[in-house]
């Protein structure tokens, strides 16, 4: 025993770079500080939309320290030692605050990504590799890359593997599911540590050149089955869900200019974990159902040299399930979809008051900056997310086209997009099935709708979305980047469509006729933007951004369905008939040292609600023009002043690479 | 209506004056010396990397460098300029018997003697600043000859971007040579790599497979080669260009040509 602890010790001693020449591990890493700022003085996280709540204000690093190390030809491994900050304030005193012992402040180090790579040199398998993943190499419809927090969160198995001539290739993944999020009602059960997916894809490439998919993917949740209690044959187990998907894609260019690509998913999805029950706040389909979706893209580039024009269709069918599909950082459809700035807008409009926790919740009344990602997923997620980034929103249900040309003209480019999107989940008591969950969309009644609520149960909806934008750069300088743009959405819903339905669709109020309940919003917006190099460390870029809603959503006696008692006065619900005007004022700075990257972005916001209302009067809406303070609605008493709101915001962060 | 044909006639003749050569490289040799393959992950979609065209067009005091690939690019990691996986690296000889022949860190390439660069174009979808600082310790022997265009656009197939003639030296560009390396924007480099991808024997999600676990192999996906016409011959002679040895004792470095017209 002291002989082996001599030889331990002497082991240890040793550097790793005695270990062996070929076994040497690199190391490297980062450390990344961000700094935020706003006049919202929330502080639950170091992000402007956590779990928690959110927070601008606060200091605080993360450190990241990445090691890989090539053991032989055959194994290599890697992985990082990650403290990452929710609550790692610099206020914390390193540790020895209140919070000492709250996980998300104790700047706690975890190991992340950990991975083995096997290479063995078979003919049949080019690569295994064990442990964590991000699982790009699949599709956002079917595995999509994930990012929960940290990009390789997830693990599992996954073997590649190519014929000779590699025009064939295949990919095979077990994926543990993450018992998180995976599943109906934001989890997959009790008993989850044999959760998984399972997808087998197939590549070949034909001699034209067309590239050709096929995966298939099987989901499994079991549960132990209570049914069976003798376990002296072991215990069953029964199914909590599953999920199948299926799809085939193609790729190819016809001649040096047009470019096609297409896909086609088919899924099937069953659960029995609601017992046929309606469930609004779940991310899946509460009962059995199969359905697909389809892309088409054709792109035709360089028309005489200055044009280029892409075109695609879309139908995501409304039950199109997917657990595994991307919940974020895709962007699956051509359109840039809706703006970010009406996403989870935040302090509430009617009321706003700090006693209203929820009020304080959210990213603030600025949203995200720029315009959505689209994700084929009720999951879509932006938690942990700064104002900077981009909202991810659902389009489960969304079905139509875009055009999108782009013209260039010497340093001028212009682009548009015109997009009509009718919807698959244009329903009356959603076609009778009570399987479709409303998530946030009560919250989304009001203004921007929310990120995933694609299920409304009364809904006759289409949206067109046209946009025009610019990009110039004037000779000056180091040149000046200049860029505009102007964008348009009308967003029509005509929801209860049969007067018999409007008792069951308004259980809260009193609506009694159809053209009652009309939304109308029409969105505008109007940016620009100017660039400039200012060293060849500093790049600074200004903007000014106005946006305007034109919202009509049905008369004062309209409540959406299913609001509970609570949500008015909780801000959860929110009376957003009238004219909403943003103005933005923003300064982004992008400096970099060797080594060092250091990035700012302020905004300034300020803007104004003018709340108009409606009556239903002979089957119409009718302006009304309240005399008194307050104007009653089904949603409560909503003051008739027009209501200031503003917002500053900052973030800073730096991150070193070594 | 005379005055309209004047006008024209004018802007005809200022494009007629505009120095302008195009370089074409065939399809389907987007695999370095020829074992190349691309990385797993789905965003390195194919013809990505496989160089179909080069343009440089003087205009002006700019020169605009154009280079089309055989695929519709993307922008898969949001880097707001419309593309995104790739990199390109345009090495110019202004000046023929001067110039470096060694390539830039992490491209593990040289020069032939009579094809030393005195210039380098680098589109990246980076910000010029990044490219930049990068470039001062990465590159810093050669930090005066590297030129960033403020802004590198990409659309449809072609990635581009303009830079001050003044910053290239004195000549006609349709006289120069040139080579262009194609690559892909790396935002997590090795230490000793501007911003390129690795090149391993076995492709991984993120790293090209078909080469070298060292760095005795060129980290280079496809270049012009032959005489820039885009004939078939011209796929042997970029492999010819980048063939490589990593064998103890018998190193050898994949050793490039410039193309001219």
């Amino acid at each position: 025993m002291k002989r082996l602890s001599i030889l331990l010790a002497i082991l240890m001693l040793l550097p790793l770079g005695a270990i062996g020449q070929d076994r040497s591990i690199d190391w490297f890493g980062n450390v990344y500080t961000k700094w935020l700022d706003g006049d919202r003085q929330t502080a639950t996280g170091l992000y402007n939309n956590s779990e928690f709540g959110g927070g601008d204000q606060g200091q605080g690093t993360e450190f990241e320290l990445y090691f890989k190390a090539r053991v032989s030809k055959q194994v290599e491994i890697g992985g990082r030692l990650k403290a990452r900050f929710d609550r790692n304030y610099w206020t914390n005193g390193g540790g020895f605050a209140d919070d000492e012992n709250e996980p998300r402040s104790a700047q706690y180090m975890k190991f992340r990504g950990v991975y083995v790579r096997l290479t063995p040199g078979y003919s049949w398998i080019d690569s295994a590799t064990i442990g964590s993943n991000d699982w790009g190499m699949f599709d956002p419809f079917t595995i999509g890359k994930i990012r929960y927090i940290d990009r390789d969160n997830v693990s599992g198995l996954l073997f590649q593997g190519s014929n000779a001539s590699k025009n064939f290739r295949y990919d095979f993944a077990r994926v543990s599911l993450p018992k998180l999020w995976a599943g109906p009602s934001w989890s997959t059960g009790d008993f989850t540590q044999s959760d998984a997916a399972y997808a087998l894809q197939l590549k070949f490439e034909a001699s034209n050149g067309f590239h050709f998919t096929g995966i298939g993917e099987y989901i499994k949740d079991d549960e132990i089955d209570v049914a069976d209690v003798d376990n002296r044959d072991g215990v069953d187990t029964t199914q909590r869900y599953e999920n199948w998907i299926y799809g085939f894609k193609f790729n190819g260019s016809v001649g040096d200019m047009v470019d096609i690509s297409g896909s086609y998913y088919y899924s099937d999805f069953t659960t029995d974990a609601y017992g046929g029950e309606y469930s609004r706040w779940t991310p899946t389909i509460t009962d059995e159902a199969t359905d697909d979706a389809m892309q088409l893209n054709i792109d035709i580039n360089d028309i005489g040299d200055v044009l280029t024009l892409k075109m695609q269709y879309f139908d995501i069918g409304a039950a199109y399930m997917s657990v595994m599909a991307s919940r974020r950082e895709a962007d699956v459809l051509l359109t840039e979809g809706h703006d970010g700035t009406w996403g989870w807008s935040r302090p509430d409009y009617n009321v706003g008051s700090n006693d209203n926790s929820n009020s304080r919740n959210g990213i603030g009344y600025g949203g995200w900056n720029g315009h959505a990602e689209q994700v084929v997923s009720v999951m879509a997620d932006n938690d942990f997310t700064d104002f900077d980034e981009t909202m991810a929103e659902s389009v489960i249900g969304w079905k139509g086209f875009t055009i999108a040309p782009e013209l260039t003209l010497g340093e001028l480019t212009l682009a548009a997009e015109y997009s009509f999107i009718d919807y698959n989940s244009n329903w009356q008591n959603s076609d009778g099935d009570n399987m479709y969950p409303q998530v946030d969309g009560v919250h989304g009644w009001g203004l921007g709708g929310d990120w995933r609520s694609p299920y409304s149960h009364w809904q006759e909806k289409e949206t067109t979305i046209m946009l025009i934008k610019g990009e110039y750069i004037a000779d000056v300088g180091q040149g000046l980047n200049l860029k505009f743009k102007y964008k348009m959405i009308d967003d029509t819903d005509d929801r209860v469509e049969t007067a018999g339905d409007l008792g069951d669709a308004y259980q809260n109020s009193t609506v009694d006729h159809i053209a009652y309940d009309n939304r109308e919003a029409d969105y505008t917006s109007i940016e620009f933007s100017a660039g400039y190099q200012l060293t060849d460390d500093l790049f600074i870029e200004g903007f000014l951004a106005q946006y305007e809603v034109d919202l009509i959503d049905g008369s004062i006696d309209v409540t959406p369905p299913h609001m509970e008692g609570w949500e008015p006065q909780y801000g959860w619900i929110e009376y957003l008939t009238g004219q909403h005007k943003k103005n933005q004022i923003g300064i982004e700075l992008k400096y970099f040292l060797s080594g060092m990257e250091f990035g700012l972005r302020t905004d300034f916001l300020d803007g104004t609600y003018d709340p108009e209302f409606y009556e239903g009067v002979n089957g119409q809406l009718v302006r009304l023009n309240p005399t008194g303070d307050t104007q009653a609605t089904a949603i409560g008493d909503i003051s008739t002043d027009e209501v200031d709101l503003s917002q500053y915001r900052l973030k800073a962060f730096m991150k070193v690479q070594f | 209506m005379r005055k309209l044909s004047v006008l024209l006639s004018l802007l005809m003749c200022t494009a007629l004056f505009a120095g302008s050569v195009v370089f074409t490289d065939p399809k389907g040799d987007d695999n370095g010396p020829g074992e190349y393959i691309y990385p797993t992950d789905g965003v390195y979609s194919t013809g990505s990397f496989d160089l179909t065209e080069f343009e440089v067009e003087a205009k002006g005091k700019k020169a605009k460098f154009s280079v089309t690939m055989a695929s519709s690019l993307d922008d898969p990691w949001g880097m707001d300029v419309g593309f995104a996986v790739q990199m390109i690296i345009i090495f110019i000889d202004t000046t023929p018997g001067q110039g470096h022949v060694e390539g830039l860190p992490g491209l593990n390439i040289q020069f032939d003697k009579d094809s030393a660069w005195d210039k380098v174009v680098i589109l990246s979808p980076q910000k010029k600043s990044r490219v930049m600082s990068e470039a001062k310790i990465k590159a810093a022997d050669v930090i005066d000859d590297i030129v960033v265009p403020t802004l590198t656009k990409g659309k449809g197939k072609t990635i581009s971007g303009s830079v001050k003639l003044e910053e290239l030296g004195e000549g006609d560009p349709a006289t120069w040579g040139y080579q262009v390396v194609v690559q892909s924007n790396e935002g997590f480099p090795a230490k000793t790599d501007l911003l390129t991808r690795k090149v391993n024997e076995f492709e991984g999600q993120h790293r090209f497979g078909g080469g070298n676990d060292g760095d005795c192999d060129p980290h280079v996906m496809d270049i012009l080669a032959g005489k820039g016409e885009g004939a078939d011959s011209e796929i042997k002679a970029q492999h010819d260009m980048l063939a490589y040895s990593c064998e103890e004792g018998k190193e050898s470095k994949a050793t490039l040509k410039m193309v001219r017209k």
